[in-house]
């Protein structure tokens, strides 16, 4: 509305031309907010009674003559006189009494003025807390930085909320589809794991960790092994359902770590290893020592970081692997957990039309260090 | 249809709810008996309105309902829950506690009370009646789907046919010398009658220091209206009276006398003072907040609902010395409230009723 605007117009003019002082919009805030921002003081009945009290101290002396000698009646001097004497030990005995009364009762006023004004005291200063907070929640409100501990454990928390967001992977592809590209097809898998499959239908039950689209877990169903897949991805989880293998979706740590100690006969990882945090690759040493059953297998299959091929070609194929795991750091792992023994068995050599072919040592050295095999499988025994 | 009963929570003579039902009580007995209960009734009502405590073997608890919805009360709920008759919501608007949260936290639980109350009944009316677009908005936001808007029945022809009252007249005629700006609100922190003190102060201060301002409405908050009146004092404002709750003849008298309607409030269900400021034909400056713009309907000068004390002391100052001005906003005043017609309100009631019943 124009007449608003106008109307915005003038005061602003008025403000420039001085006529408003400087800050006069939060001095008014502010004195508004002194009477009707807050809650009302209470009147104090304190002082009065304090004053009170003062004046029963101050009247505590009883005044003796209470008959005054004066007269304009004759002989009425005398008269008075002669009853005061004759009254003067009754009354000086009952004022005595009474000023010691005084006495009581002023001291017990006091008392209680004392046990009185102890509470208001705190309560005032509770309630000049409880308006500080009102004022920091106002300012805080306001846009106010937050200081003090809670401030840099705010600051702290946003920092971690911050990193975990680019940590975060969640692409718009999915696990099979990634797969499918680059781990082989199904039936490749089938072939290269058979022999493995072979191995572990002597270690029943088996629980394999990150089952993926569940080629072991089939080889496993055909040789009629107990097995159980545990799958992080809902849509990996979900087809190997579909296909009858008995998976389920969950962390694999956190289903080891409900199983009975000693009860597992084969924990199996293949290509997951790589994807786990150093914390994890660790406890699950430990923990796969607890729950296999003397005898047990430990089976992880994972990149050779031996080979510097694997770098070239495979390992920063997939954006969620964390770290290649060395075989000897495995081995340590192994040792340090309690197993009784361990071996690897080196897996997926180069294609040989891609290795130095010259017989020569530099040759050979070259090739063991450049075109090492692409995966190792490390056997531990419980 | 049998007799239709009204139930508001508390009942006060110039309280609006109570007013309202009143006002739908007389149309409602042309269709049958038909009574208006409540919770807590002021004495001066206790022959118009009854307790819901009371046993009254007039009251049929198997008739229609009308709930006037417009606080928490459990005694009111349980009430509600125990009439075995169709229940018919009219939503007045629950003040959001915001509003009391830094002053009167207790009050705020109980008006959040009331939206929770209300919001846990939308499956028990046969019908949700909202006595203003703003007010139908706010109920469907609870969760009520079909909210009609059925407009509160303001008797404002009684008002301006009151005699003045002769001492108001007179105190009018030998004090009120200069311009008078007129509040009618209720001292209670969303009407920001703060606001309008302060207004006062700077266009007296400044500008126009003949200006006299009265603010009328009850106290309904004593120790809020205590700080009103301590803000009021220590601005030492010269003209301004704070009259608490006036009879009607004395209203009326200060609507007929007034330069100027002003309305501060941050939240309005409806605003009946600029319905009564309309029948007097009084130029209303007001901020644009809940449904204040929605009644006045483009009457008035309407400021963005932020306004501060700055821009309302300009506006006033504006209405008071433009004579132009103050009578175009006098006249559209006088133009929208035909949009208040209380027989158009007590037909509306009854059609909506008869639909939902």
């Amino acid at each position: 509305m124009q007449l608003v605007e106008d109307l915005k117009r003038s005061v602003e003019a008025r403000r420039r031309a001085g006529l408003y002082p400087q800050g006069l919009e939060d001095q008014l805030d502010e004195h508004a907010r002194q009477f009707a921002g807050h809650r009302v003081a209470q009147r104090d009945p304190i002082p009065h009674l304090r004053a009170a009290i003062e004046e029963v101290a101050q009247k505590r002396d009883i005044h003796r003559k209470v008959i005054a000698p004066t007269s304009s009646v004759p002989l009425g001097s005398l008269v008075h006189r002669t009853a005061e004497r004759l009254q003067r030990r009754h009354l000086e005995d009952l004022a005595t009494q009474m000023e010691a009364f005084a006495a009581t009762v002023t001291g017990a006023l006091r008392l209680a003025l004392e046990v009185l004004e102890r509470p208001q005291q705190d309560s005032q200063m509770l309630l000049e807390q409880l308006d500080a907070v009102l004022e920091r929640i106002r300012a805080l409100e306001a846009g106010a930085p937050l200081g003090g501990p809670l401030g840099s454990m705010i600051e702290r928390v946003e920092r971690l909320e911050a990193a975990e967001r680019q940590r975060h992977f969640d692409p718009f592809f999915s696990n099979e589809r990634f797969e499918a590209a680059f781990r082989g097809s199904q039936e490749a898998l089938r072939v290269g794991y058979a022999d493995l499959a072979d191995r572990l239908t002597d270690h029943p039950p088996v629980i394999e960790i990150g089952c993926g689209q569940g080629a072991l877990l089939e080889l496993l169903a055909e040789r009629s092994t107990p097995a159980k897949g545990v799958e992080l991805d809902g849509e990996l989880a979900r087809l190997c359902q579909s296909k009858g293998l008995p998976v389920e979706e969950r962390d694999g740590l956190d289903y080891l770590q409900v199983q009975v100690d000693g009860s597992v006969g084969a924990i199996v990882l293949l290509q997951v290893i790589e994807h786990l945090s150093h914390q994890q690759v660790a406890d699950l040493f430990l923990l796969a020592h607890q729950k296999l059953r003397p005898g047990g297998l430990l089976a992880i299959e994972t990149v050779n970081p031996q080979s510097l091929y694997v770098y070239a070609r495979a390992f920063f194929l997939d954006p969620t692997h964390s770290t290649p795991v060395h075989p000897s750091y495995l081995e340590f792992l192994a040792r340090e957990a309690g197993f009784s023994g361990h071996s690897i068995d080196w897996r997926n050599p180069v294609q040989r039309d891609e290795v130095l072919t010259s017989d020569t040592e530099d040759a050979r050295r070259l090739n063991d260090l450049i075109f090492g095999p692409q995966d190792y499988l490390f056997l531990g025994v419980r | 249809m049998s007799g239709i009963d009204q139930l508001v929570v508390s009942a006060s003579s110039r309280d609006a709810v109570t007013t309202a039902a009143l006002n739908a009580q007389e149309i409602l007995c042309e269709v049958g008996p038909s009574q208006v209960l409540a919770r807590h009734v002021h004495e001066d009502l206790a022959s118009r309105v009854r307790r819901i405590g009371d046993r009254c073997p007039l009251i049929d608890e198997a008739a229609p309902l009308i709930f006037h919805g417009s606080i928490g009360d459990d005694e009111v709920s349980s009430y509600v829950g125990r009439r075995t008759g169709p229940l018919v919501l009219q939503y007045h608007n629950i003040t959001p506690p915001k509003f009391f949260e830094t002053f009167d936290p207790a009050f705020g639980q109980l008006l959040a009370l009331g939206r929770r109350q209300l919001t846990h009944l939308q499956h028990s009316v046969a019908g949700a009646f909202a006595v203003s677009e703003y007010n139908a908005a706010d109920l469907e936001a609870m969760g009520y789907d079909d909210v009609r808007v059925v407009p509160l029945i303001i008797h404002t022809d009684r008002l301006r046919e009151l005699p003045v009252s002769e001492a108001t007249a007179e105190h009018l005629r030998a004090v009120v010398t200069g311009p008078l700006i007129l509040c009618v609100a209720q001292l209670l922190p969303h009407k920001r009658v703060d606001l309008i003190l302060q207004a006062y102060h700077l266009l007296v201060t400044h500008h126009l220091p003949e200006a006299h301002l009265v603010v009328v409405g009850a106290q309904r908050h004593q120790r809020y209206a205590e700080n009103i009146v301590a803000l009021a004092q220590d601005l030492r404002l010269p003209r301004c009276w704070l009259a608490g709750e006036v009879e009607d003849e004395v209203l009326a008298g200060l609507y007929d006398r007034a330069d100027v309607l002003v309305v501060a409030s941050a939240h309005e269900g409806v605003c009946v003072p600029l319905v009564e400021a309309m029948a007097f034909g009084l130029p209303i400056v007001a901020r644009a907040n809940a449904a204040i713009p929605e009644t006045l309907g483009g009457a008035g000068l309407l400021l963005e609902g932020g306004a501060g004390p700055l821009l309302l002391a300009e506006a006033l100052l504006a209405v008071l010395t433009d004579g132009r001005l103050r009578a175009e906003l006098g006249r559209r005043s006088s133009e929208r409230l035909a949009a208040f017609d209380p027989q158009l309100a007590k037909a509306a009631l009854l059609t909506n009723l008869a639909s939902v019943l």
